[in-house]
């Protein structure tokens, strides 16, 4: 039980608003002979005194032993001529017997008992015989009213009569007005001048005057507050009072402050429009569809571009009217998009769309992200799209330049393979070193490591050469060097030519190596061979002496030397005579000595070789050479000379030619033409394979002239000067003309042989028709072809030498000729100059960059840089590479990033407009990049935060956040940027101030043309107000209808015991105001429970219990019930057969209730309502009609919105709060059904709603 | 003026409901007595056992639901018919499920109160 201290001042305040019966009890109370202050009274006696003082009859009350005297106003009224007054609050006993009498005669019932809070009766109630209705006070008599008013937590004022007497302002109103509770008592107009020139004072007049009511949404107004004049907004509400002669006294004014809303809204309303223009602009393709059918609501230029429909045949059009190519393949999606209400994602998804008048495949990148309502419910698609079919083309050219490189490499004739990873692992091995160097099959090496199939690698410097060409990514070369490979046939030793290039990943690291080898092992062993051979023939000469002789043709005297003697075996030298000497000759080689004898008399000069056989067992071979000396008639004189034991030699001799012959043999057999040459060029030797080659042989001499080819001449001969004079290895790639005429490619080489002293004595060369490998580079050219990008391809010289068919095209554009290769020959430089012949800006950097690259001191060269014909801006990027190859060179590619460079640019400028319009915008604006991290705020962060960029850029925002909602906004965000998903999340920010406001922040990842996830802009709101006033207007809502219920519970039953108590009797009028008032009251439950509705489906708290029903049975019973009441329409009802249903009954009568006193009420002039019940298809729809005022065709959705209402004609209003009809569609909607309306304004409406029919 | 019987508790913490439900019963011709709290109630249904009791589901302080269960579950009181009041539409079932007879809803008809009030006390 509630003590009378905590309620003293409630119930004082009751009574002071309770006319004179409580003004008089307040100052009479407590005097001698009365009853207690009220302060003192028990709650049941202030129950019973406030009840009967809020009665319109008169009533006495009594309480105690001491009866003490408690008359209510209208008792006074009737007791004035006994004074009453003077004896509020006194004993029965001590009133005059006058008043006792008067009491006891207008008693009209038995007085009934009071009780106490124990159950104890401790009073009466006597009811008076009333007084006949009099004119009355202008006075409300509700004094709950005052209380309800003074503690509404909406502004509200009370005004009386016609002059506005301000007679009620609660706190919520003065604070608006800027004013204290001085005003009250004073007029509308002179408390508040300023608003004299406003319409409001003329319009609580206007309601006064025709008892209408007046509401307004969005109201605006001036109002002074702080000596600033300041436009607010207002949903208003006025309402005639009525006193209790049902003449109205006064008027009622809520208003309701709405004008952060209405800012929010507008701000809102004006950031919607920018976001629209954003998107027109972006330079990704945005397009908006609608409804089941994907009618496009919007879509910007770069989405039109993509489709090549102008906007005007696509806006507005259902999608796949306007693409019907494209229906296959992107309605499933979208369908399940609607469907799911999750996005669906696409990467370089093919389409094939009719674009330039042909169906083109085209791919993009692309998101479709649902639209969702504001009741969840899925309106929409936006497609956020970016065609990738250049990108995609120029990938699966790359794939298929990848096979190609793939297959040339297997079919290579010269042996590569390709390891990958710091293992080494055997990725490819082509046939030519899997069978001829490796000797092993391919499945026993592919996918192993390199030192697992080769362990005996293991101690040969190999893995370190790998090792260090893996990590510093530095080609390393090397020839003629020795590996031990142990095959499936053994081990061999090989001399290979050998070459690691490191292999790089698209990202630039080193990913593999690619291995070349050329075996040179038989080129090696021939070599050695050679050097053996002519060793010995030096020590044989060295070793061998000259023995002397001289003969006199005259004496025929013969004497020699001793190493003569020896040479011979003729050890006894006295009598030595020619003839002995002749004898030792082997008689084979007698001849060639008598030759060579005549031919001497005759030249003068001896020389020949012969055998000798100084023992009979021995032989011995000598060279003899002699001159004769003649006299002065012809006749020979003398002959001397010397001869020299050539014994070794000859064997030496032998022994070359047979090691010549061997090697012509080897020479023969080998695939490419041999030859030797002598220290000028002149060959000595060739190989069989000269009978392939054309005319290399004129007049018997070797003439390379004639088979090289004449454009490859130059570099040979210049090629072959260099290495003659430098006396080192001669390499030259030349085509040769072949016997049949073709040309084809030759690898020549020829390594020079030196002479004890280092002088070339020799030179062995071959070349090797390498046309196969040359081929597979032009091959590769062909792959370059197809490459977009611009290639040439420059030797060490900066020459090129050769170039892409893109490179072709690119300088036709610029002006240079279209001819095939015109490019080929010259410098680089060249390409540096432009139309005008001057050189470019870049050229110092690029020819920097290419000379960096030659020298090996980078790996490679970029640079964007503008290339602006005076038609067309457009941007290049320049890569600059070396060639991976013997010699050197570089690869230069001209990328077109034009497209590129022109959306980056105009992502900068949209960038810059962006910063500045987000400065202006009153919501905080942010950007973060890819991985969230905040780069970017506008002004009203700062302002709202106090705080500078440096303390809030990246993760800095997170120490504005108010702690409890920390952890989950971090979570939401990181999940976010994890899945590229739009971010949206309320909640606290502190202010400068320390205050924490509410925000919504809502955040949309962008992304570049290739779908890749650019950076995010967020915005956020701040919704604090609106937040609290939300909160506040449901709470009260909630609370009010609950509150009122209660007073009008207790209204109700009062109203409805006294047409019980007075039902059948003669009081007409009082029967009459009885059932006015019950109408009003009923009215007012309505509105409260349709109140309580509004805020239990905007909570979800809309409870349904379907049942089945017929429709048709549903709808005559409510009909039936309508007529009844309404005498003014005539409710027709035509149904066309069984309308089963399933159901919430009380809810679907509701509906019909709504639809029927609204087609009622806004028909005034007409007297017909149709009610039809018809099943069409799967669906039972239910329609009402009225002949009224009608609805224009622009109002047909609003009017199912909250708190909207029908505007008559001029002041004409219709009274409700507008909730009805959201009301109706909400339950509809929740049963699966449709609402809608068809109406022509002033011929009247037709509203339906349907529910799906119940099948089982 | 003590009514020597009594035939309807009525329990509703509001004064003004509680009043307007007598007055309403009264006039049916039925005695009956107010009580505004939980305690009051308990201890007058200690010695006296009413024909009915009307009790408001939210009283101050304590829920209707429990004192009903409490009541049900005594052998002493579950006889007495209970019917309970709510301003809260959907309160009905959980009401029932508590043990009470009949809910009404507030606001409701005089006619619905003394029609179901006439059918728990015969």
């Amino acid at each position: 039980m509630k003590t009378a201290s905590t309620n003293a001042y409630s119930f004082a305040t009751i009574l002071e608003k309770s006319g004179n019966a409580g003004k008089l009890l307040l100052q009479q109370a407590g005097m001698p002979g009365n009853i207690e202050p009220v302060e003192n009274w028990p709650v049941a006696l202030r129950i019973a005194f406030a009840t009967a003082v809020a009665n319109f009859s008169p009533q006495v009350l009594t309480w105690s032993a001491a009866q003490f005297f408690l008359p209510n106003n209208a008792a006074l009224e009737l007791l004035k001529k006994q004074n009453a007054c003077t004896f509020m609050g006194a004993a029965f006993a001590s009133l005059p017997q006058e008043l006792r009498e008067a009491i006891a005669n207008h008693s009209i019932t038995p007085a009934s008992p009071v009780y106490d809070e124990y159950g104890i009766a401790n009073g009466e109630l006597i009811h008076l015989q009333p007084l006949a209705a009099s004119g009355g006070k202008a006075r409300v008599a509700i004094p709950d009213l005052y209380h309800v008013i003074e503690i509404a937590p909406v502004p509200a004022a009370l005004y009386l009569g016609e002059e506005m007497w301000i007679e009620l302002a609660n706190a919520e109103v003065l604070k608006i007005w800027g004013r204290d509770k001085s005003v009250i008592g004073q007029r509308l107009e002179d408390a508040l001048p300023e608003l004299r020139t406003q319409p409001f004072i003329q319009l609580l007049k206007e309601v006064y005057r025709t008892g209408k009511p007046f509401e307004g949404k969005d109201v605006p107004a001036w109002i002074e507050t702080d000596g600033r004049i300041e436009m607010t907004y207002f949903d208003l509400i006025y309402k005639a009072v009525h006193d209790h002669t049902g003449a109205i006294c006064g008027v009622l004014a809520m208003g309701y402050n709405v004008t952060q809303q209405v800012l929010a809204r507008k701000q809102l309303e004006e950031s919607e429009l920018r976001f629209r223009n954003t998107v027109l602009q972006a330079p990704v393709g945005i397009t908006i569809f609608r409804g089941p059918d994907f009618v496009v609501e919007m879509a910007n230029e770069a989405y039109l571009e993509l489709i090549d429909r102008p906007e005007k045949d696509f806006v507005g059009k259902p999608l796949f009217e306007v693409l019907p190519e494209v229906e296959t393949f992107v309605k499933p999606l979208l369908k399940n998009v609607l469907r799911s209400g999750e996005p669906a994602f696409g990467v370089e998804f093919e389409v094939p769309i009719k674009r330039h008048g042909k169906i083109e495949t085209t791919y993009f990148n692309f998101v479709y992200q649902p639209m969702r309502e504001a009741d969840g419910s899925i309106g929409g698609i936006i497609v956020i799209a970016s065609e990738v079919t250049r990108q995609v083309e120029a990938k699966k050219d790359l794939e298929a330049t990848a096979r190609q490189f793939r297959h040339i490499v297997k079919q290579s004739p010269i042996a590569m393979t390709v390891l990958r990873g710091p293992q080494f692992i055997i990725e490819m091995a082509n046939d030519e070193l899997l069978q001829n160097i490796w000797r092993k099959n391919e499945s026993e090496v592919l996918g192993r490591p390199l030192l697992d199939v080769f362990p005996e690698l293991i101690g040969q410097p190999y893995p370190r050469l790998l090792e260090y060409v893996f990590t510093t990514g530095v080609t390393h070369r090397e020839k003629e060097a020795t590996a031990d490979v142990v095959g499936n046939d053994g081990l061999r030793r090989f001399y290979l030519d050998f070459e690691y290039s490191p292999l790089f990943s698209p990202d630039g690291e080193i990913s593999g190596i690619m291995i070349t080898v050329y075996d040179v092992t038989e080129n090696v062993v021939v070599k050695q061979k050679i050097q053996d051979a002519e060793e010995r023939v030096r020590f044989a000469v060295q070793a061998s002496e000259l023995g002397t002789f001289e003969l006199d043709f005259s004496t025929n005297a013969f004497s020699t030397s001793d190493r003569f003697r020896r040479v011979m075996g003729l050890e006894s030298a006295e009598d030595l005579s020619h003839a002995v000497v002749l004898a030792r000759v082997h008689p084979d080689d007698l001849p060639i000595r008598n030759a060579a004898m005549a031919k001497a008399l005759t030249t003068g000069n001896l020389e020949y070789e012969v055998r000798i056989t100084p023992t009979a067992s021995s032989q011995t071979w000598i060279r003899v050479k002699g001159k004769i000396r003649f006299d002065a008639t012809g006749q020979p004189l003398k002959l001397s000379g010397g001869i020299m034991d050539i014994t070794h030699e000859k064997l030496a001799h032998a022994l070359v030619e047979e090691s010549e012959r061997k090697l012509q043999d080897l020479a023969n057999s080998m695939p490419q033409l041999v030859w030797m040459s002598e220290p000028d060029g002149s060959v000595s030797y060739y190989n069989d394979r000269v009978g392939e080659y054309g005319a290399v042989m004129k007049d018997g001499r070797w003439n390379w002239e004639p088979i090289i080819f004449e454009d490859d001449f130059p570099a040979t001969t210049s090629e072959w000067e260099r290495a003659s004079i430098e006396k080192i290895p001669y390499t030259i790639e030349h085509r040769l003309r072949m016997a049949d005429g073709s040309l084809r490619w030759h690898l020549t080489r020829a390594f020079p042989q030196f002479d004890a002293s280092g002088n070339v004595v020799k030179w062995y060369g071959t070349a090797t028709d390498i046309h196969s490998v040359k081929s597979v580079e032009e091959r590769t050219i062909g792959i370059l072809d197809s490459i977009t990008a611009h290639i040439a391809v420059l030797n060490r010289e900066g020459i090129i030498i050769a170039v892409n068919r893109s490179w072709n095209r690119f300088g036709d554009e610029n002006g240079a000729s279209a001819l095939e290769n015109a490019w080929v020959g010259q410098n680089y430089l060249e390409v540096l100059r432009n139309s005008s012949g001057e050189y470019a800006e870049e050229a110092p950097v690029v020819l920097a960059g290419i000379e960096a690259v030659i020298n090996g001191k980078v790996d490679h060269f970029s640079l964007e840089y503008p290339c602006h014909s005076p038609s067309k801006n457009r941007w290049f990027l320049l890569h600059v590479s070396l060639l991976q190859y013997e010699n050197g060179g570089v690869v230069v590619s001209h990328t077109d990033i034009t497209d590129r460079r022109v959306s980056e640019e105009a992502m900068k400028k949209s960038e810059e407009k962006f910063r500045s319009l987000s400065n202006s915008v009153p919501q905080h604006v942010w950007t973060a990049d890819a991985n969230g991290s905040i780069n970017f705020y506008n002004q009203s962060v700062f302002e709202f935060s106090g705080l500078p960029m440096e303390e809030l850029k990246g993760d800095g925002w997170t120490r504005l956040i108010h702690p409890d909602d920390l952890t989950e906004n971090i979570r939401r965000w990181e999940k976010s940027i994890g899945e590229s998903e739009p971010f949206l999340f309320e909640h606290r920010f502190r202010r400068h101030d320390g205050e924490y406001r509410w925000h919504l922040s809502r955040a949309l990842p962008q992304f570049d043309e290739q779908g890749i996830l650019q950076m995010w802009v967020g915005t956020s709101t701040d919704i604090d107000d609106i937040k609290r006033h939300e909160q506040q207007k449901d709470d009260f809502i909630k609370m009010a209808s609950h509150e009122l219920k209660t007073p009008v519970t207790s209204i109700k039953g009062y109203i409805q015991l006294l047409q019980k108590i007075y039902q059948g009797t003669a009081h007409n009028t009082l029967n009459n105001y009885l059932s006015t008032i019950d109408k009003q009251v009923q009215k007012l439950t309505k509105l409260i429970t349709d109140l309580l509705d509004v805020t239990r489906i905007e909570t979800g708290a809309l409870q349904l219990f379907p049942q089945s029903f017929d429709m048709n049975e549903l709808a005559a019973s409510m009909v039936q019930d309508l007529q009844h009441a309404v005498p003014t329409h005539r409710i027709s009802l035509q149904t066309t057969g069984p309308a089963p249903v399933v159901a919430d009954q009380d809810r679907i009568s509701q509906v019909l209730v709504n639809y029927i006193t609204n087609a009622i009420k806004y028909s005034p002039a007409a007297d017909t309502v149709i009610v039809k019940v018809d099943r069409q298809g799967s669906e039972i729809v239910v329609s009402v009609q009225d002949f009224g005022i009608g609805i224009a065709p622009s109002e047909f959705q609003r009017i199912f919105e909250r708190f909207y209402r029908a505007q008559g004609k001029e002041e004409q209003t219709y009274s409700g709060f507008g909730i009805g009809l959201f009301i109706v569609q909400e339950i509809i909607s929740r049963h699966n059904g449709r609402t809608w309306v068809e109406s022509e304004k002033d011929k009247g409406s037709t509203f339906y709603f349907s529910l799906p029919v119940n099948l089982s | 003026m003590v009514p020597t019987t009594i035939d309807i508790f009525i329990v509703d913490d509001n004064e003004d409901i509680s009043a307007m439900m007598q007055s309403v019963l009264q006039f049916a011709g039925y005695s009956s007595n107010v009580f505004t709290s939980k305690t009051h109630f308990l201890q007058a249904l200690n010695s006296t056992k009413p024909r009915l009791i009307v009790m408001d589901m939210l009283l101050s302080g304590a829920d209707g639901r429990d004192i009903c269960r409490d009541l049900k579950a005594d052998p002493g009181t579950r006889d007495i018919p209970l019917m309970m009041i709510s301003a809260h539409p959907d309160a009905e079932e959980t009401c029932r499920q508590a043990g009470a007879d009949e809910f009404l809803e507030k606001p409701f008809e005089i006619d619905a109160l003394l029609a179901k009030a006439a059918l728990l006390v015969n």
